[in-house]
């Protein structure tokens, strides 16, 4: 792996010669050194903002022969520092690629360009009773060649799955330069089902220029209540009798009361006061919704709810899922730094994972938020921390490193939905053995021989002397002013 | 069990079983057949195989093993026929782990004690877990709830230089690290051997319905499946049958075949309001919660009857033009039948015919691009198999997919060159 | 590390830049983001940039200054922000820094001082927009023409945007004092404004005669100035105090219950005069007890209560355009709408991405007119989609900014501020 050198930038600016393509200034690229995990962060040599698939494939064919490291970049708001640049690397930044390329509705897809951010793909079909179902809360500005790349979730994959439930096929670029079209299986193309495989791989198999999304018709009936409670254990038991009950909802959140705290101080939803909130959505044909959500209800106050509120209309339940979804960026108003996790864990586990948890943050001194999709055990817990008191940072690295393993340890896993990035490399090997990450790094190699593509991200790299995992802090070079990163 | 750790020294001399003529796979008869009971074995099977260069094929039920190249010669038959337990059902978590060589029918025999199944199809009743993982095989309910790869949330696989590794868990929701799993539906076994995988699982529906409409022509029915698409209503299988023959009278050519599952109560909504969506249609609703009286004989029915099964990919609005060129290839003598998910746009077409017909209609099903994509042929004769390549072409996935090959077979011994990789 | 890029007063504050937690949730409401994809023109971004160059990781060069003269200060962002960064402050302190440190090309220098030296003194812009009356019909032509491509792109775009004034209108006055009609609910007092009041004296006299008409005493003191707001928004902090000084101290005496504003970025302004004087000790009270008692006519409207005069029927596609600095800013959203909503016959609609900038704000379509213009259209198109019989929208230069753009596209468009309708509809016309 090399880097990038004078040579390589007159022939970078040769393929993106319009003004404001190639980005060297150091303070435009300071810009693009994080993405929204702002603690993780590295100034890359380059970034570059192609306008088209043509100019991509040109980028990555310089960057293969030149053996220079690169990294896609979206909208940037990924948590998990996917989007991370590398030293002496270049920046792929394709929000420029932000077409509507086709929409198709009687065959009931869409043809977009990896820039197009996930919620403008369902206001495109929305005119037509039609919506693009994974939902990540981030959905306003996350990117679908990110969702792609993290094979992200989001509130509704309970009932609806993922992204890689819901992408026909790419147009992606290969390390080496190829520009290639792979079905998915969802398409029944014949043979592995590499597409399946690249959604989720997180930018480290290739660079994505195009994708097609399935879209599904508007459920006719949507059903909304928010349930609060004395307590999370109660909260968590409504929804295992809900899932006992055979009812498969849209959506199941629960919200903790620092979060709530949170919440209500940023986006104002009204919520009623309580230790926990449970959240249950339920979506299908009227018939069906409505004799199921009486269960709901029904289950949700018999387990002991303080407050049932049943959503009337459209504007009530956007001010319910306002609060569920500005849950994180919200921590802003209560703490100077959070560093939100990603921990899943079998449903049933998750009182104990919740208990031990409570007991890490009597422990830590840190106070530690929790807002989670209840209904597959995906936790988002939200450890906060002041960046400016010394030591903290590294604390809060170290407490969400232990939410982790107790996570692992209750047989679940590190990320449900952020993906590992550079953030979560280092916990692999506690969920993987080393012929399991070997075989993985195989198949890599596969697609990226030269190890060019998104390096370092995923799976946990040597670390070099001093390095030390977790937030970034300034090498003391750096902090007397005698040396840079870049 | 037969021990095939026969040590460092020299191939395997002489089999530890006998293939016989019904372990024939396209006229090939295996040299030898193993019956490992752990993945430790399968693993140490593979990595024999890869020092000696000998070439294996995993079977499971047996069902689907003409679907591939013809092999020219195969050196092991891999039968998880040992492999076959339900290793565990964590109800609460809606999840299941089962080996690969468990039946799909008694592993969901199993999960009924608790209400719930693991919604794969089979038109076989010998059809293992691992089989529909490697063929991605799927029948009307993947309109609904996907193929197995969509329900796929954990694989263990044996690899042929002898490790056993693992992707994925036990948990729904999970991004951690790549999705082998994924990797290796479709894959046929020639990238690895799977030894168990890790589901999620859903509730077994309260009450299920099946309505048959059937249309005196395309028209209707496609206007019918309009109306459907623009209303609310969701079933859980969208099927269209078309049968076109000679013998085959035009009023019972086109048929849709919906299933709707749900409580009982909205169940009957659910039908009449898509009654009054089928138009002119002769509609008949089967109450089938109990028992499945259409689904598995349809599918019977169309295995059981001769001919070339091909399965292609179509954009959902462009029914009509299959039907059509259906229609061409029965002026042109051919017997045709279509069992598809209209939604989806997939299916099985089933060609029968003189060789020349069949090579005919496969040809033309490849040529036209603008109304089908990844035209395979799952069932044919030699005579067909020797004039055409069943998969087609990979298209740009072909390198990769080499390349991927190569990373994890490196002596090539996996399924014998019957592909797909 | 070098040197932190900011020195002495008015600097971005740390507390405030803290809040933003980089979850980039801004990007798609920013119109630089919308117009170029780069992360430099982001609120993020320029709020990482106030941070380094607060750390000494940025320097205030050509680059920095770049990025922070293309930011509109339309506060989508403040919108869209779940962490409540409070952007505002944090763009004018750092404009601030800017003004105060950084030396610009002499052209750029000799606009804006003309810009600052006319625009807030209201007997100054008479004298230059005087010729505008009699160049009237010319200047129509010429916007038609070609020749106007041939112009340097910045007095291309003040000429695309100048107003249209008639003598009458160069010298109309407010009343000092106006009753109410009937009991008085309310006592205000009007800001006249420095474009409103040369180029859209009607807005003023719609102002006082709706106001007068549901029961507000209305006051136009004639001592009155310009509120500060272009030159606090474009990073004269000094002169803006200056101005926003002179005004606490005329409307002070004026003694009435509400400062009523009928242009958005003029009410924006006058409701921080509170934080604008936040260090200084004298001033603090008295610009935060100014500034609580600020509204724009809108809701001065809505806190009046039922309405008291007849609204007589205008049968119009009404398309109303949200200005930057009543959605945003200010939060006002609902009542301009609910005012329109009292005039029976109006169909009102809102153009789709009613989010987004038109360009004009404040001397923005001047300083930036390329991308002034690029927001201009894409604000146009979205507002011709709707067939609009007249444009409402609440500020003087979103009118000119959309006027302008409108006539690019062959429109020659109605455009008033809402109060205008309801005016009209309160006297039959």
């Amino acid at each position: 792996m090399k880097t990038v050198d004078d040579r390589f930038l007159a022939e970078l600016r040769g393929i993106c010669a319009r003004p404001g393509e190639v980005l060297t200034e150091p303070i435009e690229l300071l810009t693009y050194e994080c993405d929204g995990l702002p603690h993780l962060h590295q100034r890359p040599a380059v970034v570059v903002l192609p306008s088209s698939a043509e100019q991509v494939q040109a980028v990555v064919r310089l960057c293969h022969r030149h053996q220079v490291p690169f990294v896609a970049r979206g909208h940037g708001s990924g948590l998990s520092g996917g989007a991370l640049p590398i030293a002496g690397g270049v920046v792929i930044a394709l929000a420029r690629l932000n077409r509507v390329l086709e929409v198709d509705i009687p065959n009931r897809r869409v043809t977009v360009e990896p820039g197009v951010t996930n919620l403008e793909i369902t206001r495109q079909v929305a005119p037509h009773g039609f919506y693009y179902a994974p939902d990540p809360s981030s959905q306003q500005v996350c990117s679908i060649g990110g969702n792609v790349a993290e094979n992200s979730g989001g509130a509704h994959c309970l009932k609806y799955g993922f992204t890689v439930h819901h992408v026909l096929g790419v147009e992606a670029v290969l390390p080496n330069g190829d520009l290639v079209r792979l079905d998915s299986a969802i398409a029944d193309a014949p043979g592995p089902d590499l597409l399946g495989l690249l959604i989720g791989s997180e930018g480290t198999l290739a660079v994505v220029t195009k994708v097609i999304v399935k879209i599904l018709r508007r459920p006719e009936s949507v059903q909304t209540l928010l349930a609060a409670y004395d307590s999370i254990s109660a909260a968590g038991k409504a929804v295992s009798d809900i899932i006992a009950a055979g009812i498969i909802p849209a959506a199941v959140e629960i919200m903790d009361s620092l979060s709530i705290e949170a919440v209500e101080a940023a986006v104002h939803p009204n919520f009623p006061p309580a230790d926990s909130i449970l959240i249950v959505e339920l979506d299908g044909p009227t018939a069906e919704v409505r004799e199921q959500f009486e269960e709901v209800e029904r289950i949700c106050r018999h387990v002991g709810a303080t407050t049932v509120e049943v959503a009337q209309d459209e504007a009530h339940r956007a001010r319910i899922w306002k609060g569920r979804k500005g849950a994180f960026a919200s921590m802003g108003r209560v703490t100077p730094n959070y560093y939100v996790q990603d921990g899943v864990v079998p449903r049933t586990k998750l009182p104990e994972v919740l208990a031990r948890i409570r007991d890490l943050e009597a422990r830590c001194g840190l106070r530690i938020g929790n807002v989670f999709h209840a209904g597959d055990g995906n936790l988002h817990p939200l450890i906060c921390y002041d960046e400016k008191i010394p030591g903290q940072s590294d604390l809060a690295a170290k407490v969400g490193g232990e939410i982790l393993q107790y996570c692992i340890d209750a047989g679940g896993s590190i990320t449900g939905e952020h993906g590992v990035g550079a953030d979560k490399a280092e916990y692999m090997p506690r969920m993987f053995s080393d012929d399991d990450l070997d075989v993985m790094q195989l198949v890599r190699r596969a697609f990226d021989p030269q190890g060019i593509c998104n390096p370092g991200k995923v799976f946990p790299t040597p670390r070099l002397c001093g390095e030390v995992p977790g937030p970034y802090h300034a090498h003391p070079l750096e902090q007397a002013g005698l040396g840079e990163r870049f | 069990m037969i021990d095939r750790r026969s040590g460092p020294s020299g191939p395997p001399e002489s089999p530890d079983t006998p293939a016989t003529v019904a372990d024939t796979i396209d006229g090939v008869v295996p040299r030898a057949i193993v019956e490992p009971a752990s993945g430790e074995e399968v693993a140490a099977v593979l990595a024999e195989a890869s020092r000696t260069k000998t070439t294996v094929v995993v079977r499971g039920g047996g069902s689907k093993m003409g679907w591939g190249r013809p092999p020219s010669s195969i050196g092991v038959l891999l039968s998880t026929k040992r492999l076959d337990r339900l290793v565990a059902h964590e109800h609460h978590d809606l999840t299941a782990t089962v080996q690969a060589g468990a039946r799909i029918d008694l592993v969901n025999a199993q999960l009924a004690h608790h209400g719930q199944w693991l919604p794969i199809e089979s038109a076989f009743d010998a059809a293992t877990i691992g089989g529909a993982i490697a063929t991605n095989d799927s029948g009307p309910l993947r309109h609904r709830y996907g193929t197995p790869r969509d329900l796929l949330i954990g694989i263990r696989l044996a690899l042929p230089d002898g490790r056993l590794i693992k992707s994925g868990g036990n948990v729904v929701k999970n991004v951690a690290g790549y999705d082998l799993g994924k990797l290796i539906s479709g894959s046929f076994g020639s990238l690895a051997a799977i030894v168990s995988a890790t589901f999620k699982l859903v509730p077994l529906p309260a009450a299920s319905s099946t309505m048959t409409a059937r249309f005196d022509d395309v028209n209707g029915m496609t206007r019918a499946l309009e109306a459907l698409g623009r209303s609310q209503l969701e079933p859980a299988a969208c099927d269209v049958h078309v049968r076109l023959g000679n013998d085959v009278p035009s009023r019972e050519s086109c048929r849709l075949v919906l299933k709707f599952e749900s409580t009982p109560k909205a169940l009957n909504a659910h039908l009449e309001a898509t009654r009054a969506l089928m138009g002119g249609a002769r509609v008949e609703a089967v109450d089938d919660t109990a028992r499945d009286t259409i689904w598995r004989p349809h599918l019977r029915s169309l295995w059981a009857a001769p001919g070339v099964m091909v399965k292609a990919g179509w954009l959902p609005a462009s029914l009509g033009r299959v039907v059509a060129f259906m229609e061409e290839a029965r002026i042109e003598g051919a017997d045709v039948e279509l069992q598809g998910r209209a939604v989806v746009g997939s299916g099985l077409l089933r060609v029968d015919g003189d060789l020349a017909t069949k090579l005919r209609v496969i040809d033309r099903m490849r040529a036209r691009t603008d109304l089908f994509r990844h035209v395979v042929v799952l069932r044919a004769g030699a005579d067909v198999k020797q004039k055409v390549d069943v998969w087609g072409s990979l298209g740009d996935a072909a390198g990769v997919a080499a390349a991927v090959k190569r990373a994890l077979d490196e002596q090539g011994i996996l399924n014998a060159g019957r592909g797909p990789v | 590390m070098s040197a932190p890029a900011f020195s002495g007063a008015d600097q971005p504050s740390r507390a405030l830049i803290d809040a933003c937690v980089h979850c980039g949730f801004c990007l798609p409401s920013c119109p630089t983001y919308v117009l170029w994809g780069e992360e430099m023109d982001t609120p993020r971004g320029r709020v990482y940039l106030m941070k380094a160059g607060l750390e000494g990781r940025a320097e205030l060069n050509e680059t920095f200054v770049r990025h922070f003269d293309a930011c509109l200060g339309c506060m989508g962002c403040v919108t869209a922000c779940p962490s409540g960064v409070q952007y505002g402050p944090l763009i004018e302190k750092t404009r601030a820094q800017i003004e105060r440190q950084y030396e610009r090309p002499l052209g750029d220098r000799l606009f804006r001082s003309a810009l600052f030296a006319l625009l807030p003194y209201p007997a100054r812009l008479r004298v230059v927009m005087a010729p505008l009356v009699v160049a009237g019909p010319l200047l129509r032509a010429f916007r038609r023409g070609r020749l106007l491509r041939l112009l340097p792109r910045r007095l291309r775009s003040l000429l695309e945007v100048a107003p249209q004034p008639t003598f009458s209108s160069l010298f109309a006055r407010v009343p000092e004092q106006t009753p109410a009609s009937g009991a008085q609910r309310l006592s205000a007092a009007l800001l006249t404004g420095c474009v409103q009041r040369l180029a859209f004296p009607d807005v003023n006299r719609a102002t006082v005669d709706v106001l007068a008409a549901e029961g507000c005493s209305v006051a136009a003191p004639s001592a009155q100035g310009c509120c500060g707001a272009l030159a606090l928004h474009a990073g004269n902090i000094d002169q803006a105090r200056a101005l926003a000084r002179h005004n606490i101290e005329v409307f002070e005496r004026a003694g009435v219950d509400r400062i009523v504003v009928n242009a958005a970025g003029c009410g924006s302004s006058m409701k921080e005069y509170g934080e604008l004087f936040a260090d200084d000790p004298v001033w603090a009270a008295r610009a935060h007890a100014f500034s609580a008692r600020v509204r724009d006519v809108s809701e001065t409207l809505a806190e009046l209560g039922e309405p008291r005069a007849t609204r007589h029927p205008i049968k119009a596609r009404v398309v109303y355009h949200d200005a930057c600095h009543l959605a945003h800013a200010q939060g006002v959203r609902a009542q301009p709408r609910a005012m329109l909503a009292t005039i029976p016959g109006v169909e009102l609609l809102s153009p789709s991405e009613p989010e987004l900038c038109c360009g004009s704000a404040g001397i923005y379509n001047l300083v930036q007119p390329e991308a002034a213009a690029q927001l201009g259209e894409r604000k146009a198109r979205n507002i011709a989609a709707l067939a609009p019989d007249v444009i409402a929208t609440g500020n003087p230069g979103c009118i000119l900014q959309i006027a302008a753009a409108g006539r690019r596209l062959g429109h020659e468009w109605a455009i008033v501020h809402p109060i205008e309708l309801l005016d009209r509809s309160i006297k039959g016309h």
